[in-house]
Order: structure tokens, then C-alpha cells, then sequence
């Protein structure tokens, strides 16, 4: 018996603005989800089964949280270097889902330009919250 | 080589979303223009001093490939729909020679990396640029309910970045 993972908990970051730190807490806990789920499935029989169609049934369900949880990131407004480190992070999860898969977003070959100049967008402002944390933080 | 002024071309639609951003503002007011081998002008933006190099080259590039694919489009609209015509062989020759720059330019701001606020206002800008020319431009429609979750989700964060740039002094 595969046991498709229940939701995961969010966790709010503290660093942004209620709502922004809101949805993204909610996006990483779908993009959690998705993943057990992508690895359960891992262990099914080939074929059609129960087991394989309630896998289906999950995936599509989270697909259909993780739209709505990105619309409702899309509406809201950064004014805070947190806020955008918030957004780029939800952006990067979208395009890695949503575009790249299991690829390489910096290949050339990956992605259309717009795509790939978002990501490298989302990747600079995350690297710099890295860069300004101090070590050991 | 013919040489002559050229500041902003852009269609209506697309200088009231830039507008809005607070983005002509931001344009360079001396442009220079030089011609291409296809006979038509080529834009020149001198880069802003204020981002990395790599970034300030790239971003004054796309803004003139910006403008010379505007300009372009707009003479396709009133030149006659003859493949012959050697006005329109011109322009699309043109027209194929400012998107491949419009794109390697938009390659390049891939490359480059941002390091400062100065540096992903440029990145934001490109952005922007290169969303409303592919995934999201149409006309009106505000591109926040266009394109893929994704494509709405990038023009979002870019729009805050950009109008947190142009916010006054002590407002951000």
C-alpha cells in the first residue's frame, strides 16, 4: 500500500510581509508535497491501478493549489528586499515546475529567453540574500 | 552612415504600461542613431553609469533594439503587402536584424549578474522588455492577467522591483 502524503505544515518566513510570507510559506509546503508524492510514486506498479490513479488524482490536486497559491503571489505588491527575496523564490519554484523540470535552467537549450532571464533574475536576488547573511546565520 | 537623433518610438500601448512603471523616465534622453547595411537607422543608447558594465551594455542595447523594432513595425503598417517591394524587403531584412539583437541582448542580461539594487533594476527593466514582447504583449490587457502563471508571476516581481526604484529618496 502507497501512502500519498497529506499537506505538509507552512512555515512563515519572518522576513517579508504578512501575505507575501504567507504564500510562500504555502508554496513550499505544496512543492513539498508534490515531491513525496512524485517519489512515492516511485514504488507503484506499472500500469493502471487504484494505487497509481490516487497518485494521479494527488498530483493534479496539488497542481491545482499551486496555480491558485502562484495567482495569489502574482496579486500581491514588494516593497521590501525580503519581499523580493520572498517573490523570487516563488517565482524560481513556478519556473522550476512550471518550465525546467529535471533540466538545467542555465543551459541555453532549456526554457524560452523569457523564462531563462527570469530565472537568472530570481538567482541573483537570492544570491544576494545569501551573500549579505553573515556566516554562521 | 547616416547618423540622426532618436529618443523613444514606442506604440501607445506600450509607453502607458512603461509610464505607469515610471520607466520613460528612467530612458536616456541623447540617443544616437547610426544605419545599418539594410539602410535602416539603428539605434544607439549610451549606457547608464549606475550598473555593472556587463548589465549597464546589455540593458542600453535592449532599449535601442527596443526602439528599432517599434519604429519597424510601424512602417510595416503603412507600406503595401507586396513581397516585392523593396521597401518591405528592407524592413523585414531590418526587422530580423533588430530581434536578433533585441536577443542577443536579452542573452547577454541572462549571463550577467546582478549584484546591486542599481543592477536588478536593469534586470527588472529586461525583463520586462522581453516579457512584454514575447509572453505577455497585448494590447489592452493589463499584463498581470496574461500569459502563464509563471510569465504573470515574473512581470509582477519585476514591476515591484521597478517601481520600488523610482519611489523618491527615503520612500523604499
Amino acid at each position: 500500500m502507497v501512502k500519498i502524503p497529506t499537506a505538509s505544515p507552512s512555515v512563515e518566513a519572518s522576513h517579508a510581509i504578512p501575505a507575501i510570507s504567507h504564500i510562500l510559506a504555502e508554496l513550499r509546503a505544496i512543492d513539498a508535497d508534490r515531491l513525496a508524492i512524485e517519489q512515492s510514486g516511485h514504488s507503484l506498479p506499472r500500469g493502471i491501478c487504484p494505487a497509481t490513479r490516487a497518485q494521479e488524482a494527488a498530483l493534479s490536486a496539488i497542481m491545482d493549489r499551486f496555480y491558485g497559491t502562484v495567482g495569489a503571489m502574482t496579486e500581491t505588491t514588494a516593497v521590501t528586499f525580503g519581499d523580493f527575496q520572498a517573490k523570487a523564490e516563488a517565482l524560481s519554484i513556478a519556473l522550476r515546475l512550471l518550465t525546467f523540470g529535471g533540466h538545467d535552467p542555465e543551459d541555453t537549450a532549456n526554457g524560452t529567453l523569457q523564462e531563462r532571464l527570469a530565472w537568472s533574475l530570481c538567482r541573483d536576488l537570492l544570491g544576494m540574500a545569501s551573500a549579505s547573511t553573515p556566516k554562521g546565520a | 552612415m547616416a547618423v540622426s537623433e532618436n529618443t523613444r518610438t514606442l506604440p501607445v500601448a506600450r509607453r502607458r504600461v512603461f509610464a505607469a512603471l515610471g520607466l520613460l523616465a528612467a530612458t536616456p534622453a541623447g540617443a544616437m542613431a547610426g544605419s545599418a547595411a539594410v539602410g535602416a537607422p539603428v539605434t544607439v543608447y549610451r549606457p547608464e553609469p549606475h550598473t555593472a558594465p556587463g548589465i549597464a551594455l546589455a540593458l542600453a542595447d535592449l532599449r535601442a533594439a527596443q526602439a528599432d523594432l517599434d519604429g519597424i513595425q510601424a512602417r510595416f503598417q503603412i507600406l503595401p503587402d507586396d513581397d516585392d517591394n523593396p521597401e518591405r524587403v528592407a524592413a523585414e531584412n531590418a526587422l530580423d536584424m533588430a530581434t536578433g539583437r533585441f536577443r542577443n541582448a536579452t542573452l547577454d542580461m541572462v549571463g550577467a549578474r546582478a549584484t546591486t539594487f542599481a543592477d536588478m533594476l536593469a534586470k527588472a527593466e529586461a525583463l520586462c522588455l522581453a516579457l512584454l514582447d514575447g509572453a505577455l504583449y497585448e494590447i489592452n490587457t493589463p499584463p498581470e492577467e496574461q500569459g502563464e502563471a509563471h510569465d504573470r508571476l515574473a512581470w509582477s516581481l519585476a514591476r515591484d522591483i521597478l517601481a520600488l526604484g523610482h519611489l523618491p529618496a527615503g520612500r523604499a
